[in-house]
């Protein structure tokens, strides 16, 4: 534990960081002018990466946030499903890309500058191991394309997936706000 | 009957194999904004980040590659809902989907100054990872494979958590691949 001066100056520069109130925009009524709407996160705006401190297994399906993370200096905003597919280190496609979950409906989530939003993401363990034809092979990257955007952005993912056309192995979700716990 | 049972032992080697904790993801779907909470708990003392505070990654799109290395940001987000510190080292181990560990972990760097650290609820702190990609080939004294995870102990933890990472690595003790640098606040500093 500590105490003192030097820790609250670090809370402010955290709270700062972080954009705390940027992230209210919604809300501050108190700022001069009228708040501007965010922009749409971009790419360039985001870190993607898949939570594996936080998956949680179902019959046949374990489930991870699938994490973006901005990592600009302005909070931006996103809508709706980010397009994901496994590939191998080469970044060669494996298989289909990650099928529609509608589990969610789709809203607009504000991340502000250093904060995280994310969406589910499923792979579906028991259509990897026991679908006949699956052809599976070990991943070592998601490409994923934030909702809107044309360019992708990798992160590391080393499991199994089918390399065969149609079998759905995984999913994905729109985007929720916050890192999910 | 043989479908089934392979299904339920890849479940269970995936949980225990990634680290599983018992939140099951359908039910946890509410999550507060990230840093709510900072300004509120200014006043109580800030405890050390736990393993459990802490989802760790490496952000793979913002590698910086230079001769013989590529530094990559190994970021840790605090999941948890209070303000915690890091400070010093994290113990780094590249490992198999398995959980073994593949070679050396990662040597100590030096730099930068020991700072303690402050990670708001949502927000995330990081050391650089030194992956020192020219110690890695197929002679004897290195041994190449891939790996699938880093398994990470934040500083002062005896829990370890995993990340996903797969890139070659050595599995001769000894040849030291990777490198890390003390915890640093903010997302990067590439």
């Amino acid at each position: 534990m500590r105490n003192g001066a030097r820790r609250n100056i670090a809370a402010i520069a955290a709270a700062a960081a972080l954009g705390t109130g940027a992230a209210v925009w919604a809300a501050s009524a108190a700022a001069a002018a009228a708040p501007a709407i965010p922009p749409v996160c971009t790419s360039g705006d985001l870190a993607v990466w898949v939570n594996s401190a936080e998956g949680g297994a179902a019959l046949g399906t374990v489930y991870y946030p699938l994490e973006f993370t901005n990592i600009s200096s302005h909070t931006c905003r996103s809508y709706g499903y980010p397009g994901v597919s496994a590939t191998n280190a080469s970044g060669k496609q494996l298989g289909d890309a990650a099928e529609r979950d509608s589990v969610f409906k789709p809203e607009w989530v504000s991340i502000p500058a250093g904060g995280t939003a994310h969406a589910l993401f499923g792979w579906e363990d028991a259509a990897v191991y026991t679908e006949p034809g699956c052809k599976a092979a070990t991943a070592s990257l998601l490409s994923v394309y934030p909702p809107n955007q044309a360019s992708a952005r990798v992160t590391f993912f080393s499991l199994p997936v089918c390399t065969a056309k149609n079998h759905t192995d995984l999913l994905v979700s729109v985007l929720q706000p916050g890192v999910n716990r | 009957m043989f479908k089934g049972s392979r299904r339920t032992i890849a479940a269970i080697a995936a949980a225990v194999g990634l680290g599983i904790g018992s939140a099951v993801w359908a039910t946890s779907a509410a999550s507060a904004a990230p840093s709510a909470a900072a300004g509120s708990a200014a006043a109580a003392a800030v405890p050390e980040c736990t393993s459990a505070d802490l989802a760790v990654w490496v952000d793979a799109t913002i590698g910086n590659a230079a001769a013989g290395s590529v530094y990559l940001p190994l970021e840790f987000t605090n999941i948890s809902s209070h303000t915690c510190f890091l400070v010093g080292w994290p113990g780094v181990f590249a490992t198999n989907m398995q959980g073994k560990v593949l070679g050396s972990g990662a040597a100590r760097e030096p730099t930068p100054a020991r700072t303690f650290v402050d990670v708001a609820p949502g927000g995330t702190a990081h050391a650089i990872l030194r992956y020192v990609d020219v110690q890695i080939d197929h002679t004897a004294a290195c041994k190449e494979t891939p790996a699938s995870l880093l398994s990470v102990y934040p500083p002062d933890q005896t829990a370890a958590r995993i990340a996903f990472f797969s890139l070659p690595v050595c599995t001769v003790p000894g040849r030291i691949y990777l490198r890390i640098y003390r915890i640093e606040a903010g997302l990067t500093g590439l």
